[in-house]
């Protein structure tokens, strides 16, 4: 009996021991590899593109799809519209022709030029894409009046047509692939990458560089790869034990397990805003909202100085606008128009014929759960007593879009300009009761007949006046880079790589 | 035997059939709105409209239902609306991921169990306490917690093994089982105690027995008597503990998988069953079932195997 427990410690040994053996021959699990451009840039994402075909771009971020397929124009770090496929643009006088001057020589990766032609079928299928369609609604006709020149005609001025182009509503693909089933899973671009046949869907995508992009110069990672982790903890555990290069952070205080100078660290700037959105402005099922001085007692009693501060200290940030700080559109002085006074607030709701409050009902989510209290706490001092039903997160966008709630908080990320950022605010589950106003038309009219870079300001002017919104705060979380790469934040949301280089 | 084979295999095909369609329609039927929930908030109703049309959800649920019905006689289980992938390479890519996860854990928990169980009843006194013990102690320690004490130590601080992430044995058969080891021993650990536990008590009947002290009269080794009589006998009952644990370490794995971001069946049944991406729900319902069906069959024919008496 001995002899055979004996033996069998020895054997379990031996797999022990031969374990960490051939873990130690093979230069540990989590050897970094060395700093060169050589170098893989390796970072997470927490959901796999749904689809690579041309649109149906998932929404969220979209760094992978924009480094696999080129767009037309470009946005630079700074939110300013550059040169992409596109070398040089004009708009006719009335600004409702829009013409492209095409780049020469690129090419997709099948071999096929990227020409007029392919750019004319590529912005078909996007005007028809559910992804994208909605961001071409003022394109007309599209046409390919020489190799290299295409021309949009519009049906009436949009200034968010050119950061749109920029996205992936500009993004263009090999025309022999576009509607076909492997495009779905096997994109055909020119992009600055090619997705690599080593990828796993859903799991792990891998990008190679793609030389022959006129723009290849400027992304230095022969290969970028993308690892699917929904979990926030697996998250940081991967970077902690080196197999990430970069991650974001939701509050500065985790910044902690990141010590200099092993890793680098910094904040990036505005990228979302959360928001008790207003949205039943006409009064359809809560009526008090359709009395502006009921909205601006609700911004008025909110004390989003201590939201920001208790919540979640250092990445969250006060805004009455729900425009980007960066953006031409935001005025400092708007953000101190509601600054926490209840005392004005009751006074509003008094006026209004609320002075005993009224009762609404708020869908709670996991989104806005940390939040409850404190909304239900400061709404309750001007006598708003709400109500949180509990709506599983697949159901609620469904639920808020089939207007069964006059006001819920909810996120929404920040794009490249005002003008997308305002026609995000007014449409889709940010305004399910199709709200609007003969003075904002008017104002939305001249915004879009308009290049300059504040040409949304009265709109946002208008918003914070009239109050169609609560903005509470917009975020700026912390980020952690190993000491392999470095990372330089852009302005604005910006689907690059570019951001990343080798620390040497 | 034979016949009674073909009749649980004609069970398990009726079976597979039922769960299936019920699970169809139960999703199918309670309007999850994927193409809202793919597009984002940001998506107006028209583009919501398109994506229906394109998924084909505006479809009557019959005429969805034969459509999957027919595709998964042909081979096709449709495509994920999340990843696009055809269903049937998902789980292809995800299960060897689990597999391995699962097959070492249970090759982790078949040699400790019977090496505890055995030791527990052959020894009894002090040795038998303590076992039992460390026993108890690992079926009631909450797993997950131990799986991030084990990545702490060994994936952080020593960096002796990645703290995520999966690495094909075709492609580094030690990267391999460094990405498994941990997450097998966080799946083992429970199911060891059950199981020792059952080979303890089999074990101790066993040795009980009149043939057991026939054997011992005749002058047979301890181990001859523990190894090729006792252990064959009492083996029965723990290979029906060892099938359920077997089932029960496939469902786990998605807790596991989580922890350690493993791209494997649990994480797909999860991230599925949340996202209403119903395709990839029907195709692990369908996958399960069949893996319970032919378990159960496996069992069966080691169970004739071990005890000619179940092959009559």
């Amino acid at each position: 009996m001995s002899s055979i427990r004996g033996a069998r410690v020895a054997a379990l040994s031996a797999v022990v021991v031969a374990a960490f053996a051939l873990s130690a021959c093979s230069g540990g699990a989590t050897d970094d590899p060395p700093a060169s451009a050589e170098q893989t840039l390796r970072l997470s994402a927490q959901a796999p593109p749904s689809s690579w075909a041309i649109g149906n771009a998932p929404g969220g971020d979209a760094t992978m799809y924009l480094s696999v397929y080129d767009t037309l124009l470009r946005t630079t770090p700074d939110a300013e519209i550059t040169e992409g496929l596109a070398e040089e643009w004009e708009y006719n006088d009335d600004l409702t022709e829009l013409t492209l001057h095409l780049r020469e020589g690129q090419e997709f990766t099948d071999g096929e030029p990227v020409d007029a032609d392919a750019v004319v079928a590529s912005l078909n299928v996007s005007r028809e894409g559910p992804s994208t369609a909605t961001n071409l609604t003022a394109v007309s006709d599209v046409t390919a009046t020489d190799e290299s020149t295409v021309v949009l005609t519009l049906s009436q001025p949009d200034a968010a047509l050119l950061p749109n182009l920029a996205d992936v509503a500009g993004a263009i693909g090999a025309p022999d692939v576009l509607t076909a089933e492997s495009s779905t899973l096997e994109p055909v671009g020119s992009g600055p990458y090619i997705l690599d046949s080593s990828s796993v869907a859903g799991s792990n995508y891998v990008l190679k560089k793609n030389p022959d992009n006129w723009d290849a110069d400027s992304f230095p990672f022969e290969t970028v790869q993308f690892q699917i982790i929904a979990d926030p903890t697996a998250i940081t555990n991967a970077m902690q034990a080196g197999q990430l290069d970069w991650i974001a952070l939701n509050t500065p205080d985790q910044l902690a397990q990141f010590p200099e100078p092993k890793y680098t660290s910094g904040s990036n700037n505005a990228n979302g805003l959360g928001v008790l959105w207003l949205a039943d402005r006409e009064g359809t099922i809560v009526p008090a909202l359709k009395d502006v001085r009921v909205r601006q007692a609700i911004n008025l009693a909110i004390d989003r100085e201590s939201i920001a501060e208790k919540l979640q200290v250092g990445s969250l940030h006060p805004t009455e606008q729900v425009v980007n700080p960066n953006g031409g559109a935001w005025s400092d002085e708007l953000n101190e128009t509601y600054s926490y006074n209840l005392e004005e607030a009751k006074a509003l709701m008094a006026e209004a014929g609320y002075a005993d409050g009224f009762a609404v009902t708020m869908p709670s989510t996991f989104l806005s759960t940390p939040y409850e209290p404190t909304f239900s706490q400061q709404l309750g001092d001007i006598g708003i007593q709400v109500t949180w039903e509990t709506v599983p997160f697949q159901d609620f966008l469904t639920k808020v879009f089939s207007q069964n709630y006059g006001m819920y908080f909810m996120f929404n990320a920040f794009r490249s300009a005002d003008s997308v950022d305002v026609r995000g605010a007014t449409t889709a589950i940010f305004n399910p009761f199709n709200s609007t106003s003969p003075e904002y038309e008017a104002l939305i009219a001249e915004a879009n007949s308009s290049e300059s870079a504040d040409a949304f300001a009265p709109v946002n002017e208008y918003f914070v006046k009239e109050a169609w919104f609560a903005p509470i705060f917009y975020t700026a979380g912390p980020w952690v880079a190993s000491d392999k790469v470095t990372y330089t934040p852009a302005k604005t949301f910006y689907p690059s790589l570019k951001p990343w280089a080798p620390a040497n | 035997m034979i016949v009674f084979l073909l009749r649980r295999l004609g069970a398990g095909l009726v079976l597979i059939f039922v769960v299936t369609a019920a699970t169809f329609f139960l999703t199918y039927g309670a309007n999850i709105p994927v193409a809202r929930n793919i597009l984002g908030p940001s998506a107006t109703q028209d583009q919501v409209n398109l994506l229906n049309t394109q998924l084909g959800l505006d479809q009557p649920i019959l005429q969805q239902y034969w459509t999957w019905l027919t595709g998964v006689l042909t081979g096709d289980l449709g495509t994920s609306y999340f990843t696009s992938e055809p269903i049937a390479s998902a789980l292809a890519s995800r299960l060897p991921v689990t597999l391995s996860v699962v097959l070492v854990a249970s090759i982790i928990t078949l040699l400790l169990s019977t090496v505890l169980g055995i030791a527990s009843a052959a020894r009894g006194g002090w040795l038998d306490t303590l076992l039992q013990s460390v026993a108890t102690f690992s079926y009631i320690f909450p797993a997950i917690v131990l799986g991030i004490v084990l990545v702490y130590v060994f994936a952080i601080a020593l960096r002796l093994v990645p703290a995520i992430g999966f690495v094909p044995f075709a492609q580094s058969p030690v990267g391999w089982f460094l990405s498994v080891i941990l997450p097998a021993v966080v799946l083992a650990i429970g199911g060891i105690a059950s199981l020792a536990a059952q080979i303890r008590g089999s074990m101790i009947d066993e040795l009980s027995r009149d043939y057991i002290r026939s054997l011992r009269s005749r002058g047979s080794s301890e181990a001859s008597i523990l190894f090729r009589h006792a252990l064959r006998n009492a083996a029965g009952p723990a290979l029906t503990t060892f099938s359920l644990l077997f089932i029960t370490m496939f469902g786990s794995s998605l807790f596991i998988e989580k922890i350690f971001a493993l791209p494997g069946y649990g994480t797909f049944a999860f991230t599925s069953t949340i996202q209403g991406d119903l395709p990839a729900m029907l195709g692990v319902t369908l996958f399960s079932v069949v893996l319970v069906v032919i378990v159960n069959l496996l069992v069966d024919v080691l169970q004739g195997w071990l005890n000619p008496k179940v092959r009559t």
